[in-house]
C-alpha cells in the first residue's frame, strides 16, 4: 500500500472514492457525540455543567499530541524514502495540529476560569501543550520561510523529527517542574477513573474528532495535489 | 576524521580569535541583559538573591540566541560549505568543529565574568564552581540546538528571528534542569541529579545534532 500510493493520481482517485463516506460518518459521530455530551450526560457533582467542556478539551488534546507524532512519522518517510505523499501529508497536518492545540489551550483556559478561578496557571501540562503549539508554529514558520516554496520541506521535516524526539523530554521535564493539573484519568496504571456515563460521550467525540482530522487532512492533501497539477499545466502551457 | 576536525577547528579558531571585538561585545551583551533585571525587579537584594540563578540562566540564553545565526551563515554566503562538500569532506565533522569552537570562544567566556555577576546580584561566591559547571553543560546543549537551528534556516528570510523561534521551545529542558540545580544549591541539597540530567540531555543532543546539522547543511547547499 505504501508503494501503491506513491503515485499521486492513484491516491487522488482513492480519496475521491472514500472522502464522501468518511465525511458522512465523521459528522454523524460528531452530531451523536455532541448530543450525548451536551444533553444526555450527567453534570459533575462538583464542577456542574462546566465539566462538559471536557468533551471538547480532552479529544482536542489527544488529537493535537497524536498529530505531532504523525507529523514526525510523515517527516521520517519523506526524509528516508522521499515519499512524495509524505511531504504533502506533513504540510497538511501541521496547521491542523496547531489548530487543535490552540483549541485545547482555549477550551482549557475557559474551563480553568470557573474551576480554578484563573484563566491560566503555569502548570506542567498547560506549559507542555503551549510548547507543543510552538513546535507546530516553528514547523509552519520554517516550511514557509523560503522564497521557493519547495525549499522549506526538507528543513521542516528535519525539525519535525527533532521535535518528535524532544517532545517526551520536554514533556517530562516540564511535568517534573510543576504540576497542578488533574492527573490523567483515562490512560493511567490503576484503571479508568471516569464514570461510564461520561466516558461514552468522550469516546464518541474522540472518534468524531479523529475522523474529522482525517477528513480535513485528506482534503488539504487533495488541494495541494491539484494545485501542483495546475502549476505543471501552466508551465507546460 | 580527527585530522579533518582539527583542520576545521583550527581555521575557525583563528578566524574567531582575530575578531576579538565580537567576543567582547558578546560579553557586554550578557552583562547588559543581566543588568536589566535589577532595574526591572527593583534593587531589593533579597529579591535579587532569590531570582539570581534564574537571572544568570536567562541572560546566558538570551545573549547567546542571536549569536547562533552567525554560526554557518558567513561560510554559507562565502561558499566555504559548498567547497568542503565538493572536496568530499564530511559536513558533520565541519559542523561539529564549528559548534565546538563557538562553544569555546563565545559561550565559555561568560564563565570568566560569572564571579563578578554573582557578586553583583548577591549569590554566594562559594557556589561559583557548581553554577559554572551547570552553566557550562547547559550552554553546550544550547550550542548544539543553535547549530541545528542555524543549519536549518540557512537561506531563509529573516533567518535570525526564525532560528530563535525554533531553538527556545526545544531548550526548555536545559533551562528547567539548570535552574533546578541552582535551586538545589540554595536549599543545601545535592545538585548531582540535575547535573546528570543536563549531561544526559547534552549527550542525546550530540547524537541528534550531528546528523541533523549534516542534513541541514547538505540541503542548504543543494538548493543554493
Amino acid at each position: 500500500m505504501f508503494d501503491y500510493f506513491a503515485n499521486p493520481s492513484r491516491f487522488n482517485r482513492a480519496v475521491k472514492l472514500v472522502l464522501p463516506w468518511l465525511e458522512i460518518i465523521a459528522f454523524g459521530f460528531l452530531g451523536y457525540g455532541l448530543y450525548l455530551a451536551l444533553l444526555n450526560s450527567p453534570a459533575d457533582y462538583q464542577q456542574g455543567d462546566a465539566v462538559r467542556i471536557m468533551y471538547i478539551h480532552v479529544p482536542a488534546a489527544w488529537i493535537a499530541l497524536s498529530s505531532y507524532l504523525l507529523l514526525g512519522i510523515c517527516a521520517f518517510f519523506f526524509l528516508i524514502w522521499r515519499h512524495p505523499l509524505a511531504e504533502i501529508a506533513a504540510s497538511a497536518i501541521a496547521p491542523i495540529g496547531a489548530g487543535f492545540s490552540a483549541l485545547t489551550l482555549i477550551t482549557g483556559s475557559l474551563w480553568g476560569k470557573p474551576i480554578w478561578g484563573v484563566w491560566w496557571v503555569w502548570d506542567g501540562r498547560l506549559t507542555s501543550m503551549l510548547v507543543l503549539f510552538f513546535f507546530f508554529i516553528g514547523y509552519l514558520a520554517l516550511s514557509n520561510a523560503f522564497d521557493q516554496s519547495e525549499r522549506g520541506a526538507r528543513p521542516a521535516a528535519i525539525l519535525a523529527l527533532i521535535g518528535c524526539i524532544n517532545l517526551p523530554i520536554v514533556k517530562f521535564s516540564v511535568d517534573w517542574w510543576n504540576t497542578l493539573h488533574q492527573p490523567a484519568s483515562i490512560m493511567r496504571s490503576g484503571g479508568i477513573a471516569i464514570d461510564s456515563s461520561m466516558l461514552s460521550p468522550l469516546f464518541t467525540l474522540f472518534i468524531a474528532f479523529q475522523l474529522f482530522f482525517i477528513v480535513i487532512v485528506l482534503i488539504r492533501m487533495q488541494t495541494v495535489l491539484n494545485n501542483r497539477k495546475i502549476e505543471s499545466h501552466i508551465l507546460r502551457g | 576524521m580527527i585530522l579533518i576536525f582539527w583542520y576545521y577547528f583550527k581555521r575557525e579558531f583563528e578566524i574567531s580569535i582575530s575578531q576579538i571585538t565580537d567576543i567582547l561585545s558578546q560579553l557586554v551583551f550578557f552583562i547588559l541583559i543581566m543588568m536589566l533585571f535589577p532595574i526591572a525587579l527593583g534593587p531589593d537584594p533579597e529579591n535579587l538573591k532569590e531570582f539570581g540563578i534564574a537571572i544568570i540562566w536567562i541572560a546566558a540564553f538570551v545573549s547567546l540566541t542571536p549569536a547562533y545565526d552567525r554560526l554557518f551563515s558567513d561560510d554559507y554566503i562565502h561558499g566555504f560549505i559548498e567547497k568542503s562538500a565538493h572536496n568530499a569532506q564530511p559536513l558533520g565533522c565541519y559542523a561539529a568543529a564549528k559548534c565546538f569552537c563557538f562553544y569555546l570562544i563565545t559561550a565559555l567566556p561568560l564563565l570568566i565574568i560569572l564571579p563578578f555577576i554573582c557578586l553583583m546580584i548577591g549569590i554566594n561566591i562559594s557556589f561559583y564552581g557548581e553554577i559554572a559547571l551547570s552553566l557550562a553543560l547547559g550552554m553546550f546543549g544550547m550550542t548544539l540546538l543553535g547549530g541545528i537551528a542555524s543549519s536549518l534556516v540557512l537561506g531563509a528570510r529573516r533567518a535570525a528571528i526564525l532560528g530563535a523561534v525554533l531553538i527556545l521551545p526545544l531548550s526548555l529542558p536545559i533551562l528547567i534542569f539548570g535552574c533546578m540545580s541552582g535551586l538545589a544549591l540554595s536549599e543545601d541539597l545535592s545538585m548531582r541529579p540535575h547535573i546528570f540530567m543536563l549531561l544526559a540531555i547534552d549527550l542525546c543532543l550530540v547524537v541528534m545534532a550531528l546528523p541533523a546539522m549534516q542534513a541541514g547543511l547538505k540541503n542548504a547547499i543543494e538548493n543554493a
